[in-house]
């Protein structure tokens, strides 16, 4: 331990090292006797001081304070020789630590011992109040340090905040502008009338396009059930509510609905409920729109009754009729044109009609007379023609057709209509009628010619010297003048009966009488031939134009006479069988061939044309005598074996009352 | 040179006036026949000038008679003219491709048939040939 004493009196310094060194403790002691040396000795470690109070020129109570000044804080004990108490408690005051008389220096080492244990104590103290400091300095800052974060999370939260309801006035600004908008384009709407319905279908919103429409305003209908719009038959049905269960259940529901309005009348709406929803999905009411589409489901029905005049008209056109865009492509066909080629209407519509039907015209070769290419055509005329079309089988179509542009207005061609006709049949009738025509030509110029040529030569002269030859021409003039006759007379019949003009006189008749009247009538010409007529019949009555039935005979019995082999003989009967007369004549000529059965009642079908000619017939006999059988209702029938004759069978009617009969006889009978 | 006609008609009344029509006032020979099948064979047989031929006959017509002799050497070049009732263009037309010479309609005029038959055959206008007569 270092003790510095202070002592300027080196007696009393002697004595002071004498009462420490009994303590016994290793003391290590220096002496200052002036100021200066205790200021110097300062500088040294050192433990504690002990200094006489009543020093030259200053006191220990200075050194104290000086020591004290200096940051010196060790324990400090004053050793007076007489030291009033009321001065040693000053200076304990002052912090000294105490305080030994010099005639008591025995207290020294205790007073010693306690200086120096209460500057152990209090450095402890110190050291703890340090300790405690420091603590509470960095709990301080710790919880500062807190603070301060939890004060910038609360600025951040404010400023969020603050952002946020900016934000959310901004946006309530934009809303609200909108809604005004939404609320003014709503109000704007004339055409539909918007409403909006609270859960029970009470009206809880009226727009300006539901006043015009329903009629109602807002202070009138506002709270009231929305089965008010609806017509009292529709309320009577329950449809309102029906649709308010419809649409909770589906969200959504559209109808068309019969809608009241105010003052009573009736129209039909397009009615849409929707479902609306609150944040938390149930639903908060319910949106409406309707529309009065009365007008509109009038024009619709007319549109439709029109369209459906108009495929009712195509259907049912015989023509085919199919329509082309300016493509080329089929937009149309109707059923019977889609027929007359062979495909169904589906197969011809959308598709190329040129190139995927080969609808060509045979002919010209190039196509330049198609009704495809003519309604392609930009012509703006209707163009008419004659065409061969390709079936879809391959088959060809002769046929008319009719070009006409669709056009939009204007000039503009959109298309083409093409109507066409099946020909073949017509074409065929023609071409029948043509081969008949020639083949009338021929009957007739043949006799004229052999007439003309007998004339000419006989009026040359050059004959004169030939009586024979003479005579012979005048026999082939005058023998083609009576076939001339009989063709003519032949032909007009025909043509008579056939047309309906040639009007039979129905009357009473015995079958038996006719019949022998006709053989009666050629016997001469079967015995010129050196052939027999056998007529054997009953009586029976019939009614028909006996002069025709006679006609029908004769002409049977004339054919037979010329096929009949010299010396045979002509079967001919008359009959009742199942409720018809039945004449036959038989004969056992050369017959007819099997090709030629079908043929011989057509005109100028003969079995040998030159035969028959040759035996003065006119090649019309026989059409004749069945346009006089179906006069009557009765028919002609042959059957025929070659190399052993013929057998014709007349069937008339054997009713005398017969209604067709009588109406046949009826005109006659008035006149 | 006395001209040769073969006719072939099935209608004999026509055979019989045409046949004197060019005889008489011709002076032509005139061989006849009553078929298509027998004029085929007349014509090979006799080699006419020319032949008169009658389209619609029955069994074989005009036009296959025409064929056939078309087709036959002996009877190929020989000229043939029909005599015809049908004399519309388009059959005109017809027998002309077919390989007639001409066509004569039905009537005809029996004073000017020699005189269109030379003309369809580019015969030199004839004086009336001598002709046997009959008696």
């Amino acid at each position: 331990m270092n003790v510095l004493m202070i002592e300027n009196d080196p007696v009393d310094a002697e004595l002071c090292v004498h009462a420490l060194k009994k303590v016994g403790v290793d003391i290590c002691i220096k002496l200052a006797q002036t100021r200066e040396e205790f200021h110097a000795s300062l500088a040294a470690p050192c433990d504690l001081i002990v200094s006489d109070y009543n020093l030259a020129g200053w006191t220990g109570l200075d050194a104290f304070e000086y020591a004290r000044r200096e940051g010196i804080d060790i324990p400090f004990i004053l050793v007076t020789g007489a030291l009033g108490e009321e001065a040693a408690v000053d200076c304990m005051k002052r912090g000294v630590s105490d305080y030994v008389l010099k005639d008591r220096l025995a207290r020294l080492p205790h007073a010693m011992a306690r200086a120096l244990k209460e500057k152990a104590l209090r450095d402890e103290h110190a050291r703890v109040a340090e300790m405690v400091r420091e603590r509470e300095s960095k709990h301080k800052e710790e919880l500062e340090a807190r603070v301060a974060e939890r004060t910038a999370q609360l600025e951040a939260a404010n400023r969020d905040l603050n952002n946020e309801i900016d934000e959310r006035r901004r946006t309530e600004k934009i809303l609200r502008e909108s809604q005004e908008r939404f609320r003014l384009l709503v109000d704007g709407v004339r055409d539909y009338a918007i409403y909006m319905l609270d859960r029970q279908g009470r009206i809880t919103n009226w727009t300006a396009g539901a006043e015009r429409i329903h009629g109602f305003r807002a202070e009138d209908i506002l709270g009231r059930h929305f089965s008010r719009l609806y017509a009292p038959q529709a309320v009577e049905q329950g449809q309102p509510e029906a649709d308010l269960l419809r649409v909770t259940v589906d969200a959504r529901m559209e109808a068309e609905r019969l809608s009241l309005r105010k003052d009573g009348s009736v129209f039909l709406a397009n009615l849409v409920l929707s479902s609306l929803y609150n944040s938390a999905g149930g639903i908060r009411g319910f949106s409406a729109v309707a529309r009065d589409v009365t007008e509109q489901r009038r024009a619709q029905e007319a549109l439709s009754h029109l369209q459906l005049q108009q495929q009712l008209i195509l259907d049912s056109a015989g023509d085919g009729i199919f329509g082309l865009d300016a493509s080329g492509i089929c937009t149309f066909i109707n059923p019977a044109g889609a027929r007359m080629i062979g495909y169904e209407p589906g197969e011809m519509t959308g598709r190329v009609i040129r190139e995927s039907f080969s609808l060509l015209v045979s002919g010209s070769g190039d196509g330049s007379n198609c009704p495809v290419d003519a309604a392609r055509a930009q012509t703006l005329e209707p163009h008419s023609g004659a065409a061969t079309l390709r079936r879809k089988d391959g088959a060809s179509l002769e046929v008319e057709y009719t070009v006409t542009p669709i056009l939009n207005g204007g000039e503009k061609r959109l298309g083409a209509v093409v109507v066409f006709r099946d020909i073949t049949a017509r074409k065929a009738v023609e071409k029948m009628k043509d081969e008949f025509t020639s083949l009338v030509s021929h009957e007739l110029r043949t006799p004229l010619t052999a007439i003309r040529a007998a004339l000419g030569l006989l009026s040359t002269g050059e004959m004169c010297s030939q009586p024979g030859k003479c005579l012979a021409m005048v026999k082939i003039g005058l023998d083609n003048t009576d076939r001339l006759t009989r063709l003519v007379s032949d032909i007009l019949d025909l043509e008579r009966m056939q047309s309906g003009k040639f009007r039979m006189e129905m009357k009473p008749c015995d079958a038996a009488q006719l019949l022998q009247h006709a053989a009666e009538l050629m016997r001469p010409a079967a015995a010129a031939r050196g052939v027999a007529i056998e007529a054997a019949a009953m009586p029976i009555a019939f009614a028909a134009d006996p002069d025709r039935v006679i006609q029908v005979l004769i002409n049977l019995l004339s054919n037979a006479i010329k096929f009949s082999p010299p010396s045979s003989t002509i079967w001919a009967s008359a009959e009742h069988s199942a409720g018809s007369v039945v004449f036959r004549v038989k004969d056992s000529g050369r017959g007819i061939p099997a090709e030629k059965l079908s043929l011989i009642f057509e005109r100028f079908q003969q079995v040998d044309a030159s035969d028959a000619r040759k035996m003065g017939g006119t090649g019309l006999g026989l059409a004749i005598c069945r346009s006089i059988a179906d006069q009557h209702n009765g028919r002609i029938l042959v059957e025929s074996e070659p190399g052993k004759g013929s057998v014709f069978s007349f069937f008339l009617p054997a009713r005398v009352d017969s209604p067709s009969l009588d109406q046949s006889a009826a005109p006659e009978e008035a006149s | 040179m006395q001209k040769t006609i073969l006719l072939i008609d099935d209608e004999e009344a026509i055979v019989m006036v045409t046949q004197a029509t060019l005889e008489i006032l011709a002076g032509w020979k005139v061989l006849t026949a009553s078929s298509g099948a027998e004029g085929i064979k007349a014509a090979a047989a006799h080699r006419p000038d020319a032949i008169l031929l009658d389209v619609m006959m029955p069994e074989i017509d005009g036009l296959q008679t025409l064929t056939s002799l078309r087709n036959a050497a002996e009877t190929a070049t020989i000229p043939v003219i029909f005599l015809t009732a049908k004399v519309q263009a388009a059959d005109i037309r017809r027998f002309c491709d077919l390989g007639a010479r001409g066509v004569i309609a039905k009537p005809f005029d029996p004073l000017r048939l020699s005189d269109e038959i030379g003309a369809i055959l580019g015969w030199a206008a004839h004086a009336r040939q001598t002709a046997p007569r009959e008696g």
